[in-house]
């Protein structure tokens, strides 16, 4: 089953569980998000999206213009079988959740249109070119990892979902800037 | 003058080592994205399970262009070999101190002599392992990501494909197109 309060949406059934943003009254945004649930829905029910009114929407900056493009790229990479997942051309419904997440909270930062493909572990890799240098985020369904390399220097970055979406952000407006202007401070840094 | 036997004991100091480069399958919903030629962390990642990283051995002091045909053989077999054949495309090769000493501070790299045995094609002399050595699966690989892409450069290694092995590629791309269009 699925139900939001105003600014999320949090959708629940055997398999999985989605608990993200989601604008309030942004009817094209909750469609997609109800095309993809029940894309991946099988059989046992149905996913109904239900408005609530508890809490006022969060802001959000507009996403990148790449980023449904890549939304697609995921939500028709996504499959339930688990060794289907690892073969490198699907992923599992809680690692494409968990990457639409990651898109979805922090496009507008990220260097552009990233390059995505699976690892061998089933996790989502995308690759990004920045002007003074990489940026590669691994997307689990529990943690992110951002490296980047930036003057031939590694900067590595776990984050961690107790941290939410501000923690990513403010992760990533660092790595940004980094990435924008060339310098960097800390070498590697876990977000909780 | 003979072919280089390499010391099976330890990698020498100038030894040139390189990491074998394959294509890599796309995300089913992603085919219309362009790999280029970028190097990318997936060519340092290894198959689940494993604790080490392979790596070739391609010549004492500089890319030796006899390894690298004896080499190259091999890894094109190899890359025919997959469950779902891929293309080799070469190496990308790093001086070893770099390894032994990175540059930005890193801990050192283990790399041991690893040779195959086999007949033919099978038999690898100059095949080596980098030792995980208490990294994770993508420590290791990002650590060696850097570095190879920092320091090495690309060497590349063209194969005619044989009618067998182009439609066993043609037959990939098939299988993986029905199945996305079964899905949908």
């Amino acid at each position: 089953m699925l139900s939001t309060a105003n600014g999320t949406v949090s959708a629940r059934t055997r398999d999985f569980e989605y608990s993200g943003g989601l604008p309030a009254r942004d009817a094209e945004k909750a469609k997609r998000l109800e095309d993809f649930l029940r894309a991946i829905q099988t059989n046992e029910g149905t996913v109904h999206v239900i408005w609530g009114s508890s809490e006022p929407p969060s802001p959000r900056p507009p996403g990148a213009s790449w980023f449904r493009l890549v939304q697609k790229r995921i939500s028709e990479s996504s499959t339930r079988d688990p060794n289907l997942a690892r073969s490198g051309r699907w992923l599992s419904q809680a690692t494409a959740i968990a990457a639409l997440k990651f898109f979805e909270a922090a496009s507008d930062l990220l260097p552009g249109e990233p390059y995505i493909y699976g690892s061998p572990l089933g996790d989502l890799i995308a690759e990004f070119d920045g002007e003074k240098g990489t940026l590669t985020s691994i997307i689990g369904p529990n943690t992110t990892l951002l490296f980047a390399i930036i003057g031939g220097t590694p900067i590595k970055k776990t984050i961690r979902p107790e941290g939410g979406e501000g923690g990513l952000r403010s992760e990533l407006k660092e790595l940004a800037e980094s990435l924008r202007t060339g310098k960097h401070g800390s070498l590697e840094t876990e977000h909780r | 003058m003979a072919l280089w036997k390499p010391n099976t004991d330890k990698i020498g100091p100038n030894e040139h080592i390189g990491r074998r480069l394959f294509d890599k399958p796309q995300l089913i919903g992603a085919l219309d994205q362009k790999p280029g030629h970028r190097l990318r962390l997936e060519h340092f990642l290894e198959k689940r399970g494993d604790c080490e990283t392979s790596l070739d051995r391609m010549g004492q002091s500089n890319i030796d262009k006899r390894v690298r045909n004896y080499v190259g053989q091999r890894a094109v077999k190899a890359a025919g070999d997959f469950k779902e054949p891929k293309q080799f495309n070469g190496w990308r090769v790093i001086h070893f101190k770099f390894l032994r000493q990175p540059p930005h501070g890193g801990s050192p790299f283990s790399v041991v002599p690893s040779p195959i045995d086999g007949t033919d094609l099978d038999e690898n002399i100059y095949h080596a392992h980098a030792l995980w050595e208490g990294r994770d699966y993508y420590d290791m690989a990002t650590q060696l990501f850097c570095l190879f892409i920092e320091h090495g450069i690309t060497e590349p290694y063209r194969h005619e494909l044989s009618y067998h092995e182009r439609w066993m590629f043609v037959r990939a791309r098939l299988l993986g197109w029905l199945q996305r269009s079964s899905r949908e």
